[in-house]
């Protein structure tokens, strides 16, 4: 009985921490709209609020459609297309995803937006989808202009969860558009950035591309967005914890060393605290 | 009373109220009627367009937009997605505005900016061209060099962090086998996508996980619509300095999936010699003075008429398996003049004076063929390798002095080299696997020179004078270096043994003799015995080899002891010598690497080194090297061994285009022999000395490159500084000289504004000797050349540059300057270049170079090309 727990913990640990990636399986998927404009964006991000220089770059892609945006991460849609490759011609992993990542994607609409926020750790983990209103900001515009890529921007700030943003759109592009969760500007948001510089999106292409656009469909954990932040604080606080909660028998290991020079894996104390660096794009 | 403050109070509500807000709605439809979602609406400032508010119209197309500005007139703008954009002068009061507006695509400018300049994972470092490339530049090897890290010679040749690169792959293809610099030189900057740096590169799949490397090679890959198709590009020049010249290139390339080719068609009669002699393996024991080309370009010395001619092809076949094949042929006529007077100080206050004016004229032909097949699978690795090349040289070189000594030589060198490199893993057991490694080389060398009048009469001739002296060598070697390795035949732990046994093959044969033509005409014959040579060279040396492997994860380390028999068989068939040691001999060898982190490398390693004297050190008849040297060699076989060690920390931060590196290298020699000269009536003969010595240097050496986002400012920055001991025979007695040497040499490029772009090369170094014990020390000789080069695109497609050439040398109060001055303008038209080059503004006509050492003093002026104007047209032909 007792060699069955310990083959099933195993088990459950390889799952966990060596097999199966998270990831969306993109062969699965409807098409909502037909983009016009696809523009990238670098996000430049500070995991880390002790070590602010270290900073961490993801790639974004916002398609615009006729009726819709799409906003997400091309690192974590590599990362699922390999995984959706794999998986599907029979292999039964897929690699980890190593990067740190925002984890959100945004499906933008002219009322309402649908947030998907993964939080990157595992197999077995939960993707998150909560609906917000599409226009939260309250934008101040101001007199200030600058050139970017050859457009002419202005200067847009607002307050936005406990962060101070400042946007620079362009009127020469005509839509109310803008990455992650910004919109309601009188052109395209080209760049975006707080006051701490902890999260700065900067444009990298311009390109008038028409392509379908796609909503991946999966079995998403349907929240808000306050129980979304609640779980993320969880999780970074203690991701031990976390996963206990998402695996209840799983158990952590650790390497040691014994007093006579043996190298051994044994359970970690279930009391153990492993808390990550956290610094939310939203504060608030 | 009441009714007028009544009044008086409406009247002042009404106006404040209409200076607080004016209030603008209405519907904005097409034409159809239909309402525009989202369409958005600002109010803007007549003067400056200052956005005083905004809106955006709802389902039904309607929007209200409000704004508390005091301006009399507003400019009120409507668009959106696929709207066109309309703008109207409104007065600034509440009023209802309805718009019907056309639907249309916008289209947008395109932007593309690469996410990083500079990218990469593990071994690999992305160079995206685009970051880097300006308009001025023309070929791929411009822009290399201004990527951190890269730097480019004058020959096309790259090195990386100041090694050169092992292989240059254009998509991943190795086509031209080292001639690389065809591609460098040909490939339109434009048609490349990304550059990649492949350090710790192993070119063979099958050895990847086994065979640990520390070369570095570089990858070329083409933008999208410059693969598979055919396109030929052109230069052509002409220009005048003293006579007509002419400068002229025709590349035509194809660079497809399965199939790549390249061919050049090259001629000028400005300086550049096309003629190379990579692949000859046998090089003539003699050689007639002759200008020796000074430490400036060889371009702006050679007054030459050159031709060349390369093709190139490479095939994927079936099976993994690539075939590729180079044909070469070029050839050069030069000639090149200079006058140099050496004043050598002897004891006793003697001196001799050497002033030699001489006029030279080189002709130089080659061709050459290679073939070779590769088949490179996970497992299996096949590699064979044939070259057949050929030489052919005719030269000769006046000297004027008093008289005029006349030096012919004619020879030429055909090499046939045949290289295979098999590897077979095995299927079973993973790791294990065997690999064959065969080198072979054979070469030929006949070789002859006169001299006229004839040299060394008192020598040669019992003191009359005659004609001519006619000296012949015939040379040939054969080579052959073979090796059967085991792949970790045996593995303890993380321990990998693999054992090896090789044996290597050298066979070379020297005959030479040297006769004489009197001034009547009939032919002397000089004492065989003495002046003649035909000897037999033969040393096989069979071994075994251990090597130790040890991997884990950051750290590589090897371990090789092999354990070597060394035959020699030396017979002089002539003076009727002959000996046949035997020797038991090994050559360890250590190789430690770390990798601290993604960025941090650190690696040591240490190697014995044994080498013996060759046939051309060993000669003992004597041979006439040229009209002053006559010289044999009266030694011994000998072993000379020396000691390599080196560390080295090597760092990468691609996300701050950082890139550095620091080694200490330390150099030890022992020698049971030494050489000395001496002079007997102008016959040099060389003696050694059963004498041992000892040398070391030690040498430190830091490179840094870094790339700056900002004004695309590179620099790369190299230093060095050694110092060390070398004996030396003076006077037949052991003296040591004390060497110090520092070498500074930076590049750095910068593109000042989006037009002016700013390079410059500069390379510092100075020398300094001083006898041990002594006390007295030579003065240093201090040595600067600095290149620097500006050019600014104008308007109009037009761009001008110059470059400035600076050559400084000081010792003592001895100091020489020289600058060269060069411009250019350049003009598109269409998509054809002109280029309108001016070399050598200042119309400087020698080259002056000297020193003193203390035990000679050396001055030399050597004839340059003078000024030159040319024009050149670079174009696509298609």
């Amino acid at each position: 009985m007792k060699n069955k727990i310990t083959f099933l913990i195993i088990v459950t640990m390889l799952t966990i921490f060596s097999a199966n990636a998270q990831h969306l399986d993109l062969s699965d998927f409807k098409t909502i709209d037909t983009s016009r404009y696809v523009i990238t964006y670098k996000l430049s991000m500070v995991t880390d609020t002790m070590n602010s220089d270290n900073k961490n770059d993801e790639t974004y892609i916002l398609e615009i459609g006729r009726n819709m945006s799409k906003f997400y991460s091309y690192d974590l849609f590599r990362h699922d297309s390999i995984c959706t490759v794999l998986i599907n011609a029979g292999s039964g992993t897929g690699p980890h995803f190593k990067t740190i990542t925002l984890g959100t994607d945004i499906y933008k609409y002219s009322e309402t937006m649908t947030i998907i926020q993964r939080i990157m750790r595992s197999y077995g983990y939960p993707i998150f989808e909560y609906t917000e209103n599409s226009l939260l900001m309250k934008w101040s515009i101001t007199n200030e202009s600058k050139t970017i890529h050859g457009y002419q921007c202005r200067k847009a700030i607002t307050s936005f969860r406990g962060r101070e943003w400042t946007a620079w759109y362009t009127v020469e592009i005509p839509v109310a558009e803008g990455p992650w969760k910004f919109s309601g500007l009188p052109g395209l948001i080209l760049e975006a950035s707080d006051a701490k510089q902890h999260y700065s999106f900067s444009c990298t292409g311009i390109e008038n591309k028409q392509r379908p656009i796609q909503y991946i469909n999966y079995y998403y954990d349907k929240s808000t967005y306050g129980k979304v932040t609640e779980e993320l604080q969880k999780f970074y606080n203690d991701v031990y914890e976390y996963d206990r909660k998402i695996f209840p028998d799983v158990q952590h290991m650790k390497r040691i060393t014994t007093p006579s020079g043996k190298k051994e894996t044994v359970p970690r104390d279930p009391k153990e605290k492993k808390s990550l660096p956290y610094n939310p794009i939203e504060l608030e | 009373m009441k009714k007028r403050l009544f009044l008086l109070l409406l009247f002042l509500c009404g106006t404040l109220t209409s200076f607080s807000q004016t209030n603008i709605s209405g519907t904005i439809k097409n034409k159809k009627g239909e309402p525009i979602f989202r369409a958005s609406v600002i109010l803007s400032r007549v003067a400056d367009s200052t956005i005083v508010a905004y809106n955006f119209s709802d389902e039904k197309g309607f929007y209200e937009i409000a704004t508390n500005s005091e301006d009399t007139a507003l400019l009120i703008s409507v668009y959106g997605f696929n709207v066109k954009k309309q703008v109207m002068e409104i007065e600034n009061r509440s009023q209802t505005l309805d718009f019907t507006v056309v639907e249309e695509a916008v289209v947008l400018k395109e932007v593309s900016v690469k996410a990083d300049k500079i990218w990469g994972e593990n071994d690999t470092i992305n160079y995206a061209v685009s970051a880097f490339r300006d308009t001025t530049d023309v070929v791929i090897a411009d822009v290399l060099k201004k990527m951190p890290g890269i730097e480019v010679k004058d020959d096309g040749k790259v090195e990386y962090k100041g090694k050169p690169i092992s292989k240059f792959y254009i998509e991943n293809m190795d086509m031209l086998q080292g001639r690389y610099n065809l591609a460098t030189t040909n490939i339109p900057a434009g048609d490349v996508a990304t550059v990649q740096v492949m350090e710790n590169h192993q070119p063979v799949k099958a050895l990847k996980d086994t065979d640990f490397s520390d070369a570095t090679a570089l990858n070329i890959k083409l933008k999208e619509g410059a693969k598979g198709t055919f396109s030929m590009v052109a230069d052509l020049g002409a220009g005048y300095d003293e006579q007509f010249l002419y400068d002229g290139k025709l590349a035509g390339m194809y660079f497809g999936k399965g199939h790549q080719y390249l061919t050049t068609l090259n001629g000028n009669n400005c300086g550049y010699n096309l003629v190379s002699n990579e692949n000859i393996t046998v090089r003539p024991f003699a050689s007639i003075v002759k200008p020796s080309s000074p430490g400036i370009g060889e371009s702006r010395c050679a007054f030459n008429n050159s031709m060349g001619l390369t093709f190139s092809m490479m095939h994927k076949l079936k099976n993994e398996a690539e075939l590729s094949f180079n044909i070469i042929g070029a050839g050069d006529e030069n000639k090149k003049s200079s006058y140099s007077h050496t004043v050598y100080y002897l004891p006793e206050a003697d001196t001799i004076a050497l002033s030699e004016s001489m006029k030279s004229t080189e002709k130089s032909y080659n061709a050459e063929a290679n073939i070779g097949y590769t088949v490179n699978k996970d497992l299996d690795y096949l590699g064979i390798k044939f070259i057949l090349a050929g030489n052919k040289n005719i030269n000769s070189s006046d000297i004027i002095n008093e008289t005029i000594i006349n030096q012919d030589e004619d020879y030429h060198a055909v090499s046939a080299k045949g290289d295979i490199r098999w590897v077979r893993k095995s299927r079973k057991k993973e790791g294990k696997g065997i690999e064959i490694e065969s080198h072979n080389s054979y070469g030929v060398l006949p070789y002859s020179m006169s001299t006229a009048p004839g040299s060394f009469p008192e020598t040669l001739n019992v003191g009359n004078d005659y004609a001519s002296s006619e000296q012949s060598i015939g040379f040939s070697s054969f080579e052959s270096r073979n090796v059967l390795r085991f792949l970790s035949l045996f593995v303890y732990k993380r321990i990998k043994l693999f054992p090896a046994a090789t044996v290597n093959v050298e066979q070379q044969q020297l005959t030479s003799d040297l006769n004489g033509i009197s001034n009547d005409n009939t032919h002397i014959e000089f004492d065989g015995n003495l002046f003649g040579n035909d000897i037999k060279w033969l040393k096989v040396q069979p071994g075994i080899a251990l090597t130790f492997d040890y991997d884990k994860r950051r750290i590589k380390a090897r371990l090789s002891i092999p354990l070597q028999l060394r035959y020699i068989s030396y017979t002089d068939i002539i003076h009727s010598t002959s000996y046949e040691p035997l020797k038991l001999l090994s050559q360890p060898y250590f190789n430690f690497k770390y990798k601290m982190n993604n960025r941090l490398d650190v690696s040591i390693s240490s190697g014995l080194n044994n080498s013996t004297p060759t046939l051309s050190s060993l000669y003992s008849g004597y041979i006439m090297q040229n009209y002053r040297t006559l010289s044999c060699y009266d030694s011994r076989l000998s072993d000379r061994w020396a000691n390599t060690s080196m560390f080295k920390l090597s760092y990468n931060n691609i996300m701050k285009y950082l890139l550095g590196e620091l080694s200490v290298s330390y150099n030890i020699y022992r020698n049971e022999v030494m050489y000395s000269q001496s002079f007997e009536n102008n016959l040099m003969v060389i003696h050694s000395v059963e004498q041992p010595s000892q040398g070391d240097y030690l040498s430190f050496s830091a490179y840094a490159g870094k790339g700056f986002s900002w004004k695309r400012l590179n620099i790369n920055a190299r230093g060095s500084y050694g110092f060390g001991r070398t004996p030396q025979l003076v006077q037949d007695k052991l003296a040591t000289y004390n060497n110090q040497g520092w070498n500074v040499n930076l590049t750095a490029s910068i593109s000042l504004t989006d037009y002016i772009f700013f390079s410059n090369k500069c390379s510092w170094s100075m020398m300094k000797a001083s006898l041990e014990g002594s006390g007295t020390s030579q003065a240093p000789i201090n040595s600067l050349i600095e290149n620097a080069n500006i050019s600014v695109v104008l308007p109009w497609n037009i761009e001008i540059g110059a470059s400035v050439e600076f050559y400084h040398t000081s010792n003592e109060d001895n100091t020489h300057n020289f600058a060269l001055l060069d411009c250019n303008v350049a003009y598109t038209y269409k998509k054809i270049k002109f280029t309108l080059n001016c070399t050598n503004l200042l119309d400087t006509k020698d080259f002056i170079y000297s020193y003193y050492s203390g035990i000679y003093s050396y001055y030399s002026a050597y004839s340059i090309r003078p000024r030159a104007v040319m024009l050149k047209a670079h174009f696509k032909v298609f």
